[in-house]
């Protein structure tokens, strides 16, 4: 391939059309002077071709001798773009000057934002990062992150961490607060049940039992006294003083988590229709101060949800929320349930009920469900009763340990 | 060309030095890719062009080219090349 069409691109080349009898012969002719010409094609009444700026002034000539007349049908490359730009000098200068000023401002740091901050104010160390040198204003380049966050973490002892990130103009400055471990103080104190249930194994650290296994506790009862009784010397006279210590140890116990659920054999369900409608409203610094919508909502029983959503965090100094209330229509449906379907319902219904009172992590060691009378008409009822083994130890006072 | 004998004798040294035939013997080479390009190469002009058919002038004949959607993708004084869609490639020497 001899023709550079990128160079022809930049330089210019033109598009032309060949009318008359020999065109073939006009072609011959250029194509024998070294004229490059490409994309040739025919048409019912001319050709068309494509040729570069400098050679249109030789193929004049020839289109003579050869008896065709050109016409310059497009003009086209990047030489024709700039002088067409050319006349327009101030479009220009106006797009680099916006340019230049985009990228100029964009070179600064306008917001400070802090985020992950708890307990330490976000003014707090915004100042702190301003004393730093990281303010609204600073330059970008004259900033060295790491610098600001080393002088933060220096100033404040609260800090565990910071991070300084610049994203566009903004500055963020992420602060993970101490997380202050809490002192465990040696105050005497006694272990007692946290739950009812019947005691299978008593471990004792420091203390005293004070059940046995077998025993039924009730929450509340002290399990671990947390006294020394050291053992009377052989053959001295005196009794040695009990020492209050804190109690340590661990009961484990069988404990009971019952459910008790019902199902009516008519029963009535709440469905939504699929008809909503919603209420904007525009609370500016917690003051409501648009609101659209309906006032009343038309449908007989509904339920409604509200989703609150802040605009403009960070750009006004004021909070600015959106309260998106959505109200769904609910239609009560009755349904007539056979005994067995009813069954299983009041079965399911006592078995959440039970299962949401089970600590996590416990692992249920034995399930009872039973029939029980619900007591009124036209109702079923079931027990669902789970056992677990677990610790039921805690601590009288909590807040050491 | 001058006659069958001395073409036939030319032909055989081509062989013998291993030279590219169409240098020695002065015959266009023809490069067809599917039925979309084609370039030929040692050309002597373009006789007719037009989106159907093409024919060029070559040592010892004429080469037409037909099909459909032609376009002279370039002319050049020793090769030519062809795009669109190619049918028929014929020889006539």
């Amino acid at each position: 391939m001899s023709i550079p069409k990128i160079r022809y691109a930049i330089t210019g080349y033109l598009e032309i059309s060949v009318e008359g009898r020999a065109t073939e012969k006009f072609i011959n002719l250029a194509m024998h002077q070294g004229i490059p010409l490409w994309n040739i094609r025919h048409g019912a009444e001319y050709a068309v071709l494509n040729t570069d700026v400098d050679s249109f002034f030789d193929l004049r000539h020839l289109a003579k001798r050869s008896g065709c007349r050109l016409r310059i049908r497009r003009k086209a490359g990047l030489a024709f773009l700039v002088s067409r730009l050319n006349r327009r000098r101030g479009l220009v200068a106006g797009l680099l000057i916006f340019v230049a000023t985009l990228y100029t401002l964009s070179s600064f740091v306008l917001f400070v934002s802090v985020e992950g901050n708890e307990r330490l104010k976000a003014e707090h160390i915004r100042r702190l990062a301003a004393d730093a040198g990281a303010r609204p204003g600073v330059a970008k380049w004259r900033l060295n992150k790491d610098e600001v966050a080393h002088q933060l973490i220096l100033a404040e002892p609260e800090l565990a961490w910071v991070g300084v990130q610049i994203r566009g103009t903004r500055m963020v400055i992420e602060v993970k607060e101490k997380i202050k471990s809490p002192v465990a103080f040696e105050q005497p104190g006694h272990l007692v049940a946290a739950k009812d249930g019947l005691v299978d194994e008593v471990l004792v650290i420091s203390g005293v039992a004070r059940v046995a296994p077998g025993d039924t506790v009730s929450k509340g009862q002290v399990l671990i006294e947390g006294a020394l009784r050291p053992q009377a010397e052989q053959g001295g006279t005196t009794v040695p003083q009990t020492v209050a210590v804190r109690a340590r140890g661990e009961v484990w116990a069988r404990v009971w988590y019952e459910g008790y659920g019902e199902a009516a054999l008519l029963e009535t369900e709440r469905v939504p229709t699929g008809r909503h409608v919603a209420v904007w409203t525009l609370l500016v610094d917690g003051q409501p101060v648009l609101r659209v919508g309906r006032r009343q909502v038309p449908y007989l029983d509904y339920e409604q949800s509200a989703v609150r959503s802040a605009i403009f965090k960070g750009i006004l100094p004021f909070p600015v929320e959106l309260v998106t209330e959505s109200n769904y229509e609910i239609e009560r449906r009755k349904q007539r349930l056979t005994l067995k379907q009813a069954h299983e319902l009041a079965a399911e219904r006592a078995r959440f009920l039970a299962e949401i009172q089970l600590p996590g992590g416990v692992a249920v060691e034995n399930v009872a469900v039973t029939n029980q009378n619900p007591g009124r008409e036209g109702f079923v009822g079931v027990r669902h009763v789970l056992e677990t083994r677990e610790n039921i130890a805690e601590d009288e006072n909590p807040g050491g340990d | 060309m001058s006659g069958k004998g001395a073409g036939k004798w030319r032909q055989s040294l081509a062989d013998l030095l291993e030279l590219p035939r169409e240098i020695v013997l002065n015959l266009p080479r023809l490069t067809v890719i599917g039925n979309l390009q084609c370039y030929l190469e040692n050309h002597r002009g373009v006789i007719e062009y037009s989106s159907e058919k093409v024919r060029l002038s070559v040592n010892g004949g004429e080469v037409t080219i037909s099909g459909s959607d032609l376009v002279i993708r370039y002319l050049g004084s020793e090769e030519v090349a062809i795009d669109g869609t190619i049918n028929t490639v014929r020889y006539e020497f």
